[in-house]
């Protein structure tokens, strides 16, 4: 009982956050729709975890918790893939900002001389 | 020898120490050097300064694929008809350079690149380096089609249409295979030249160690398979 307390109110704080977020429009509204269907999700099958044997049916392995953990693996997993290529876009822009910052200085100082 | 648009480029991250003999090399070819200063935290830019040479530098470390897209950059908006890569911990020879660009000025290649493995060739690479720097010669050969003597090799010339039309988006040293791959997609015409590459305990302490080229293939291998 007391795991699936914390869980949800863990669940619950983190919806919060997000509708704050949306409050201040630093998030799009499918984004947050998104994420707060996995909180509510994650909230459902802490209460009823017999949810997870309609999965486990589907994806026909023997248990529900084997379906959530395969499933959470190919999401994190996925989630890595995703940051990877957003850190590398994100270091290819600070190099063209370097590059761009590197050139424009030397014209300024070719002008100056 | 026409050294009117020939630009030399050098990429430097704290090479005080040898950073000035290496510019007074390169000037005995050219007046035309450009060096990228990638954040040193020493006087590389300011011993460069007082060299006469063109200086940028970056405001953050980015690396020598980073630096090199700088200088190229830079060369070009200045009218260099060729590009030549000079590294500045010493290891390479001013001497080198009339022979690696004569190909290009003769009109016959794109792209040459210096081979410390061709007959002519002088190193005096350890046994590892030289077992290391074969391994990356099959690595490029696998991935790219591109059979080379040495595929990682620091002293390269490029026409300007080569340098201007090669897109880079390594940041660090993997740029070098990343490099092969271009030639290969943009169809150019290559040659490789014999060149010397002197390593002392200096040029040892300052290039990649040998074990580095490991996670540089990794990664390739990652961008490869997952972002095409």
């Amino acid at each position: 009982m007391t795991i699936q307390i914390l869980i949800t109110l863990v669940s619950v704080i983190i919806i919060g956050k997000a509708l704050g977020k949306l409050h201040k429009h630093e998030v799009h509204i499918q984004t947050l729709t998104v994420w707060m269907l996995f909180w509510v999700a994650v909230i459902a099958l802490v209460w009823q975890p017999n949810l997870t044997d309609y999965l486990a049916h589907f994806l026909q392995v023997t248990r529900g918790a084997d379906a959530v953990f395969y499933l959470s693996l190919i999401g994190i997993f996925y989630l890595l893939f995703r940051i990877f290529i957003r850190l590398e876009r994100n270091d290819q822009d600070i190099t063209t900002l370097v590059r761009e910052i590197a050139l424009l200085k030397n014209e300024k100082k070719d002008i100056h001389s | 020898m026409n050294t009117l648009k020939t630009w030399i480029f050098i990429a430097a991250y704290n090479e005080e120490q040898a950073i000035g003999a290496v510019i007074d090399d390169c000037l005995s070819v050219t007046q035309n050097i450009v060096v990228v200063d990638d954040c040193s935290a020493d006087a590389t830019a300011d011993i460069a300064q007082r060299k006469g040479v063109h200086v940028l530098r970056h405001c953050i470390n980015r690396g020598k694929g980073a630096a090199i897209r700088t200088g190229t950059a830079y060369a070009l908006s200045h009218g260099a008809d060729v590009i030549v890569h000079f590294d500045a911990d010493g290891q390479h020879h001013a001497f080198d350079i009339p022979k690696l660009i004569q190909p290009l000025l003769d009109g016959k290649v794109d792209v040459v690149l210096g081979s410390r493995f061709l007959s002519e060739s002088e190193t005096n690479a350890s046994m590892v380096r030289k077992m290391v720097l074969h391994l990356g010669r099959y690595f490029t050969w696998f991935f790219s089609g591109i059979r080379l003597t040495d595929a990682h090799n620091g002293m390269r010339a490029f026409s300007r249409d080569a340098a201007r039309s090669i897109v880079l988006t390594e940041d660090q040293f993997a740029y070098a295979s990343e490099l092969i791959d271009e030639i290969r997609r943009l169809k150019l015409r290559y040659q490789e030249v014999p060149v010397t590459i002197s390593y002392t305990d200096y040029s040892r302490s300052k290039g990649q160690r040998s074990l580095n080229f490991i996670s540089i293939g990794f990664k390739l291998i990652w961008k490869k398979l997952f972002l095409g």
